[in-house]
């Protein structure tokens, strides 16, 4: 029985960090950077004849979203939720997630330039290309892994959001009528990222405020 | 005197050796809370355990003195910085505690209810 309270009490303490919807809103920044080189070319903006700007748009966002997210943490979470350094057991979990995102960013990585250089067959009667089929699945084990390691339950929703989003967009290209299927995808599944993430960072904000460090023995006296 | 009522009074007696220091329920609360991080800094344990910091300031002052938090202050830049940790003698207090207090609520909830209007013999 103490082991559990003691248990669900750092499970609590350290989810807390999850408080600030920095994360959620990352993780529509990424995924956002995903799709707009496909909507962008959709509209006739950008072409794949070069590889440029299907590379730099997500480039772009990508570099975004992680300012984003270092610099929020450091600047808006940090001084208004503190530090903690969590015992051995999460510094392990924590190992695990940078090597599972490590590889989820490798594969995706190769099959980003399987697919431009269209390396990989179209796969079977779905109309979808195969390296997004992988990516699919591995979005899918990767962020579930993650989820569970990081005690942050949204995250199985997005492993979700991220894996049907590619391989959708494309099949939606290839069997139905749509116009602008990628618009449609990428809104559907980017949205609720970071429309949580909105409200979550908002509500934070109000009820976090910046707190100040003013150590012990340096307040006032007052009645206990 | 019945060997029911003997034991009452042994079981309830252990209440007289628990550590007042982490009786109190705000620092018990700081100390479970330092109990289950390595170290943390002021602004945390507030938010966490949403006591004012006058209130954790004075609570803290308390646990520091019994020699069950370690207590680093340092400046970041000009800004004042208090990093806390449980301390050994304060994790083991911890645990004797809960375990007394667990021990505590198992036997009173084992013992028999005395009946309204009974007389004491």
């Amino acid at each position: 029985m103490e082991q559990l309270d003691i248990k669900a009490l750092e499970k609590k303490a350290f989810r807390s960090f999850y408080k600030d919807g920095i994360y959620d809103l990352f993780m529509g920044l990424i995924l956002l950077s995903f799709g707009l080189p496909l909507i962008f070319n959709e509209f006739g903006w950008i072409d794949y004849e070069t590889i440029t700007m299907p590379l730099l748009i997500p480039l772009i966002v990508n570099v975004g979203a992680l300012l984003f997210f270092v610099f929020g943490k450091k600047c808006i979470t940090v001084p208004r939720l503190g530090i903690a350094h969590f015992g051995k057991t999460r510094k392990r979990k924590l190992k695990h997630v940078k090597l599972l995102l490590a590889v989820s960013v490798l594969i995706g990585v190769i099959m980003f330039f399987l697919s431009l250089f269209k390396v990989f067959p179209v796969g079977g009667t779905t109309g979808i290309p195969l390296p997004f089929v992988i990516f699919g699945i591995q979005s899918l084990l990767i962020f579930s892994f993650v989820a569970y390691f990081m005690d942050f339950t949204r995250l199985y929703l997005y492993a979700f959001l991220f894996a049907v989003s590619l391989p959708l967009t494309f099949w939606l290209k290839r069997n139905t009528e749509l116009l602008y299927p990628s618009l449609w995808v990428f809104t559907l599944t980017t949205v609720p990222m970071l429309a949580v993430g909105c409200v979550v960072f908002i509500k934070f904000l109000t009820q976090f405020p910046v707190r100040k460090d003013q150590g012990i023995g340096n307040e006032q006296t007052e009645k206990r | 005197m019945s060997k029911q009522r003997k034991g009452d009074t042994k079981d309830l007696s252990r209440l007289l050796e628990i550590d007042k220091a982490i009786h109190e329920p705000a620092r018990l609360m700081i100390i479970a809370y330092l109990s289950v991080v390595e170290s943390a800094d002021f602004i945390f344990l507030m938010n966490q355990t949403g006591l004012t910091q006058g209130n954790l300031s004075f609570h803290l002052s308390k646990l520091e003195e019994s020699g069950y938090v370690a207590i680093k202050k340092r400046f970041i830049g000009k800004r004042p910085h208090t990093m806390l940790s449980i301390t050994d003698k304060g994790r083991q207090t911890l645990k004797e505690y809960l375990s007394t207090m667990k021990g505590l609520v198992d036997s009173l909830a084992g013992s028999q209810p005395i009946k309204e209007g009974a007389e004491q013999k």
